[in-house]
């Protein structure tokens, strides 16, 4: 390990290796010779297993952020007054020797002393669930009107509805509910991570770039944001959002605040990789053909370091998730209507609910596959693209 | 019969002081206080106390000494946690809130037209540091607290005559005062009622130990003297130090009336600690000097749910405050193990979740928010039984904002649960008849064939509101009446009220006790200002000037309002009830669901504690549980 | 060296000076001040307060004057040492920090040990026993380390405990030593409330550190010295104790540094959850009552440990790496 990199700061990066993998049996020596950058990248991925496992775990839930609805068995919003605190249940998928998916119908009775809706299971009557059924109206995309979903009640017009994860203390769907909360959550860890990227790679391309004065505000500025200590400017500065702001402002503003602290990093290592390059001789061929400053930070010297910035990014989009969840559990992020992790975990996190509902827990194991999942993808794509760091 | 009640209560009381008195019988003490007259500590009980005692009678028994009642609050921030317990004032509302009796101070008269009070203290009361009470205490307050200039720049509301000049106070003797108002006044014992340092707020106090707080005043200290505690303490000014000092709560040190004084701790510590004051001028009926318990530990708590987590495994001995409604089925279902049984105590009548509709709406819809049968037909498709389960866990009953069953402003059942039943059908007929235009989706038109929306504003002050709120809309959207939920907070809600911009609100009712005092709900110049008719409220604030005249009703509404400020009790009850009546016919509020024990209402209380009533006025002007008396609560051994 | 040192050094006023601005900005960007809060929490328990008391209010704590006054009394009263009164205690912050900062260094270092005395070792062990199960099971509990946020594990643990033990393992201590003065029961009762806390903040740091320690020393195992020693006969465990332990840790040991903030910030939220009685709990709360005068001097107090942990690292990698101090000059 090199020493002379600067010491990662905890909150913002992963400072770790991944399991080691021998990296030297290739089949085809020529095709290795002139194989693009990418393929190589991809060959040397391929090889860690579990990181190729994390890659379909992420599309999966990609899969789910972008087409919610259609994973979802309810509208998340629609409270329903006499189904609170369901327990989660799951699907059967054989009824008397035959292949009947179903799950049971619950029936709910208020205990008379302590007040607590206790739900059981109806003896004889069950639910036929169905795949690819029609369900309530949404768009995909805010395009197409559909109604299909991946499963729910087989008969559309039956007045029953089932809850693979429960429902809260309004009779919220909570599996719909943890469907849309990843659209969200998911996002704000993306787009906080683009910006990340967006504004390391322009400040620290400029400063290292051009040098001289630039650079030394450049990187005093750095110096005091990195600085900074970031929980409490992060809970001071979502403390201060209006409360009066639409959901969709404070979102924007959150994803700006996180992405605040997560750029100095990578500046400092774009510049650190531009101050070196500029003296490289490929860049001195470049401009001695007359190749515009432009074209030559974006043509040649990008490209070189891209992958790097492909893997560090990934393993810092799970570190804005939790910050995220964090953010908006302790009442700070993002609040209802809006639906994060952060702010199902939030609406858990109570007597109440942990006492009697302990299922509405669940999106935390959400948040820690989720993680997970990029953390060992992130390592991998580490280990492929950049083996010498 | 209610009135037959009393006064035999009361001539019993006051024959058991007359015997008492008469027969000079020795009253009782606190053991560990009988040890420190021993030692020669403390005078002897019978000159502890005054030469009248304040008898508070006891719910279930005569008690017995000791023990600490455990309770908790969140922080400098929660001194009402101590106030509501302590309820230390010259006098108290009753147990069941319909009356104010007699506390610190022995009694009161008024002339016929309730200009003049005079307020009686007790000769041989004395400060919980032995020196006396007296009528120069209360004067200190008004001299150099109320009228000075620098304490208290804008004075107090309930000391100010109509044309803003200063009530006058002059003593009359060593224990009475008398209070001068320029008009007629019937809430004074309202207001002296609830000037017990509430808000740790100098403006809510009107007795204080003169003799310790001259120090801290320049009208008594020397400059340099004063300048010098200060600094000490911190401060830049006096009047922020005398602030502190005069509040038992904040200063630690400074003496008290209540039954437990601070003792060196304040509400800033972990622990608030408040101790017996050994000379408390209450006795129990059988002479015991008051209260049985020794102490009062407040224990912080950063968070709430650590706090409702502590009230279910047993840890506080009793507490309302702080424990969420929704916590009821954990508590219940950890009772027997844990020791301690839960209370309920409803909220003191009204309505816990109301929409109200503004009557001075200027879009189109303010026609149907005018029109009483559309009212009418809302309130019936309103299931309320849904909303009892959803957002009560099915207590409490379906009412109109009225007072509750036991209080003698009750208009009678018929009101109360006027047009509560749910008729969907009924519903649709009424609206039938003057809105049967729909539009392609099944909501109705505005007879000009436009569409309405109405905004339900709502601030989630008690959590349940915003889901009953959505509930009312699903309702609504059944009979064909398009509604949406908008959730605002609450500052910005409150400056929308009086600006006229808000269509309807949920809020609760809960000033049906006092409608002729302080700023009840069906006033409409109310302040803060409510969404009931604000250009009303702005038509009688310019003398007709500006805004809307209010209707037949609504004036007939501020005129009882009016008269029953300057009425006898029992002019007032009959005034009151005609108020309810008027306010469940016309449903300018829709009331849902009441008495369910919403606000502070589900209460913990330790197995070995005695003597806490089942039913009890729920309020905060009542301090409850401070209404309850505390003081004669007692562990049993 | 010293060059270097003193360059920094000279930087600190300046830095202190962005600093208290940023803190001054921070905490009064959210709309409103105290009073509003104020009032909305009384309204909260069913009481109102007058207008002109809260006017009254707002002159005696000073809200009503333009910023730059409120900034320059705040900055001048710091600087003699005075860190201002809080107004939502009513009590002096030198006073809230003094009774917190005992025990909130107490959780703080005693996170620090656990997490170097358990990730090093399993770093270690992981390393030399590289695709065992020991080192394949330490893998995945690194993993979930990592991607469980903290306050979970302490939601699930607090349920645990109040589910199957009936035990409500809030605060630090239990009620009879809550206010009673330091002995060594006191000390044990800490001790005793103190480990799940501690543990549940370390498990974050300790997967970190552990993978790190075994990256840095699978690399030193890799390098030919190694081979060398080996081949001179020394064995396994002296070998690996005696020199490449050691050059693992050098890199880590700068990152102590990094440690001294994170001790104050990085414990809000489990302590919140947990209702621990140390400063990020306060913190989060002065944010929410808009206690300015607590959140600023709070939030400075956390930027100047940044400052001091980021020069002790400095300082330290430059003085193992000579390679570092070239390159700044």
């Amino acid at each position: 390990m090199n020493p002379a990199k600067s010491p990662p700061n905890p909150t913002t990066s992963m400072g770790s290796t991944s399991t080691t993998m021998s990296d030297d049996t290739f089949r085809d020596d020529d095709a290795f010779d002139v194989a693009p950058n990418w393929k190589l990248v991809w060959w040397r991925f391929k090889k860690h297993r579990l990181a190729l496992v994390s890659g379909v775990v992420l599309m999966v839930i990609a899969l789910i952020a972008v087409f919610p609805d259609f994973f979802s068995t309810r509208n998340p919003h629609k409270t329903s007054a006499m189904q609170s605190f369901m327990p989660t249940q799951g699907i059967h998928f054989f009824f008397e020797g035959s292949l009947i998916p179903h799950m049971d119908k619950l029936v709910g009775k208020r205990n008379s002393t302590t007040l607590k809706m206790e739900w059981k299971s109806h003896k004889t009557q069950k639910v036929p669930v169905g795949f690819f059924v029609e369900g309530y109206d949404y768009q995909i995309l805010g395009i197409i009107d559909t109604n299909i979903h991946l499963f729910g009640v087989s008969d559309p017009k039956s007045l029953q509805s089932i809850h693979l994860l429960g429902t809260d203390r309004l009779g919220r769907d909570q599996w719909s509910r943890l469907m849309h909360g990843t659209r969200v959550s998911l996002s704000i860890g993306l787009v906080a991570v683009s910006l990340s990227i967006f504004f390391g790679i322009l400040l620290g391309g400029i400063s290292g770039y051009f040098g001289g004065w630039v650079d030394m505000i450049i990187q005093r500025f750095i110096e005091i944001l990195q600085s900074l200590p970031p929980i409490p400017i992060w809970m001071a500065l979502t403390a201060s959002l209006p409360r009066d702001w639409s959901v969709e402002q404070t979102y924007f503003a959150i994803t700006i605040i996180l992405s605040m602290i997560g750029w100095t990093t990578l500046a400092r290592e774009v510049r650190g990789r531009f101050l070196s390059m500029r003296e490289e001789d490929f860049v001195m061929a470049a401009h001695l053909s007359g190749c515009s400053q432009m074209r030559i930070i974006f043509r040649h010297m990008l490209p070189t370091f891209t992958s790097h910035i492909i893997a560090t990014s990934t393993l810092a989009v799970p570190v804005m998730i939790i910050n995220e969840t964090f953010l908006s559990f302790l009442g700070l992020g993002l609040r209802p209507p809006a639906i994060s992790w952060g702010v199902l975990l939030q609406e858990a996190q109570n007597l109440q609910s942990i006492a009697l509902a302990p299922w509405l827990l669940l999106p935390g194991l959400a948040v820690i596959i989720t993680v997970l999942a990029l953390n060992i993808l992130g390592d991998g794509l580490r280990d492929a693209a950049d083996p010498y760091s | 019969m209610k009135t037959i009640l009393n006064t035999i209560r009361w001539m019993g009381i006051f024959g058991l002081v007359t015997i008492f008195g008469a027969a000079g019988i020795s009253a009782q003490e606190a053991p560990q206080l009988s040890a420190l007259v021993k030692a020669g500590k403390l005078p002897p009980v019978n000159e502890r106390l005054p030469e009248i005692p304040l008898m508070l009678p006891v719910v279930d028994e005569i008690g017995q000494y000791g023990g600490i009642l455990r309770r908790a609050f969140l922080g400098p921030g929660d001194h009402n946690n101590y106030t509501r317990v302590v309820y230390d004032a010259l006098v108290r509302f009753a147990p069941d809130g319909s009356q104010v009796v007699p506390h610190i101070a022995s009694g009161w008269e008024s002339n016929e037209n309730f200009t003049e009070w005079i307020v009686r203290l007790r000769p041989g009361a004395k400060w919980s540091d032995g020196k006396p009470f007296t009528a120069d205490d209360i004067m200190f307050w008004y001299n150099d607290i109320l009228l000075n200039k620098e304490l208290m720049p804008g004075g107090a509301n309930w000391m100010k005559n109509e044309d803003g000049s200063v009530v006058k106070v002059e003593k009359l003797s060593n224990y009475m005062l008398k209070w001068t108002y320029k008009q007629p006044n019937t809430a004074f014992l309202l207001n002296l009622a609830n000037m017990d340092g509430a808000d740790k707020s100098i403006s809510n106090l009107v007795f204080v130990p003169a003799h310790y707080l001259k120090q801290f005043h320049p009208n008594y200290a020397s400059k340099s003297n004063l300048n010098a505690k200060v600094k000490k303490a911190g401060f830049d000014t006096w009047t922020q130090l005398f602030a502190i000092e005069a509040l038992p709560h904040l200063s630690g040190v400074r003496p008290g009336m209540a039954g437990w004084v601070p003792n060196g701790s304040t509400v800033s510590d972990r622990v608030f600690k408040i101790k017996r004051n050994p000379y408390f001028v209450g006795v129990d009926p059988a002479g015991n000097q008051l209260p049985y318990i020794d102490e009062v530990h407040f224990t912080f708590f950063a968070d709430k749910e650590a706090l409702n987590l502590a009230a279910v495994s047993g840890e506080i001995d009793f507490q309302g405050r702080h424990i969420n409604m929704s916590t009821y089925p954990v508590l219940k279902e950890n009772e027997s193990q844990n020791n301690y049984r839960v209370v309920t105590w409803p909220t003191f009548g009204g309505s816990d979740a109301v929409i109200m509709f503004n009557q001075t709406w200027q879009g189109p819809e303010g026609e149907l928010f005018r029109n009483k049968q559309f009212r009418i037909a809302l309130s019936y498709a309103i299931n309320r039984n849904a909303i009892k389960e959803l957002a009560f866990f099915g207590l409490g009953e379906s009412r109109q904002g009225v007072p509750a069953p036991f209080h003698p402003y009750y208009p009678g059942d018929e009101y109360a649960f006027k047009y509560t039943q749910y008729d969907v059908n009924k519903a649709n007929k009424i609206l039938d008849q003057f809105l049967s235009k729909k539009d392609s989706k099944g909501f109705r038109l505005l007879p000009s064939g436009k569409p309405f929306d109405i905004e339900i504003g709502v601030v989630p002050q008690f959590g349940a509101w915003t889901d009953i709120a959505q509930l009312v809309v699903e309702n609504w959207a059944d009979i064909g009446v398009k509604a949406h939920v908008e959730v605002r907070e609450r500052t910005q809600q409150f400056a929308m009220r009086p600006a006229n911009e808000l269509m309807a609100e949920v809020w609760n009712e809960d000033t049906t006790g006092f409608p002729f005092s302080g700023q009840p709900k069906f006033d409409p110049r109310s302040d803060p200002a409510l969404t009931f008719a604000p250009l009303v409220a702005k038509w009688y604030a310019t003398n007709g000037k500006q805004g809307v005249a209010p209707s037949k009703e609504i004036k007939r509404l501020v005129d009882i309002i009016d008269e029953g400020k300057t009425s006898s009790r029992n002019r007032q009850v009959k005034l009151a009830k005609e108020l309810f009546r008027i306010w469940a016919d016309n449903v300018w509020e829709i009331g849902t669901v009441g008495l369910t024990p919403m606000i502070q209402g589900v209460l913990v209380a330790n197995d070995k504690l005695r003597n806490i009533p089942e039913v009890a006025g729920n309020d905060w002007p009542l301090r409850t549980p401070g209404d309850t008396r505390l003081e004669q609560y007692f562990y049993v051994k | 060296m010293l060059q270097y040192i003193i360059k920094r050094l000279l930087l600190l006023p300046f830095l202190l000076f962005v600093f208290s601005i940023i803190a001054f900005i921070l905490i009064q960007a959210p709309p409103g001040d105290f009073l509003t809060s104020y009032i909305a929490e009384l309204a909260a328990s069913g009481s109102s307060i007058e207008r002109a008391q809260i006017d009254a209010l707002r002159t005696l704590y000073g809200l009503d004057q333009p910023y730059y006054i409120q900034y320059i009394k705040w900055v001048s009263r710091l600087l003699t040492g005075d860190l201002g009164f809080s107004l939502d205690w009513q009590k002096p912050i030198s006073e809230l920090i003094g009774e917190r900062l005992a025990l909130t260094l107490a959780l703080g270092i005693g996170t620090f040990i656990f997490t170097w005395m358990v990730a090093i070792p399993i770093g270690i062990l992981s390393a030399t026993k590289q695709y065992s199960f020991f080192d394949y099971f330490f893998t995945v509990f690194n993993y979930i380390g990592v991607a469980t946020p903290t306050f979970m594990t302490a939601l699930v643990l607090m349920w645990i405990a109040f589910k199957y033990y009936g035990l409500s393992i809030t605060g630090l201590f239990s009620p009879e030593y809550i206010d009673a003065t330091w002995s060594f029961d006191r000390t044990i009762d800490l001790l005793k409330h103190l480990w799940l806390p501690v543990v549940i903040l370390g498990m974050d740091g300790t997967a970190r550190l552990a993978r790190v320690m075994r990256a840095n020393l699978l690399d030193e195992l890799k390098k030919p010295y190694m081979e060398m020693a080996r081949a001179k006969g020394l064995s396994e465990w002296r070998l690996v104790m005696k020199y490449p332990v050691r050059l693992a840790l050098n890199p880590l040991v700068s990152t102590i540094g990094w440690y001294l903030p994170l001790i104050f910030s990085g414990s809000v939220i489990v302590a919140t959850v947990m209702n621990l009685p140390t400063i990020g709990p306060m913190l989060l709360r002065a944010l929410i009552s808009q206690d300015m005068y607590l959140a600023g001097t709070i939030i400075l107090i956390y930027m100047i440990l940044a400052i001091i942990g980021t020069l002790i690292s400095d300082i330290l990698l430059a003085w193992l790496d000579p390679r570092i101090r070239m390159e700044d000059n």
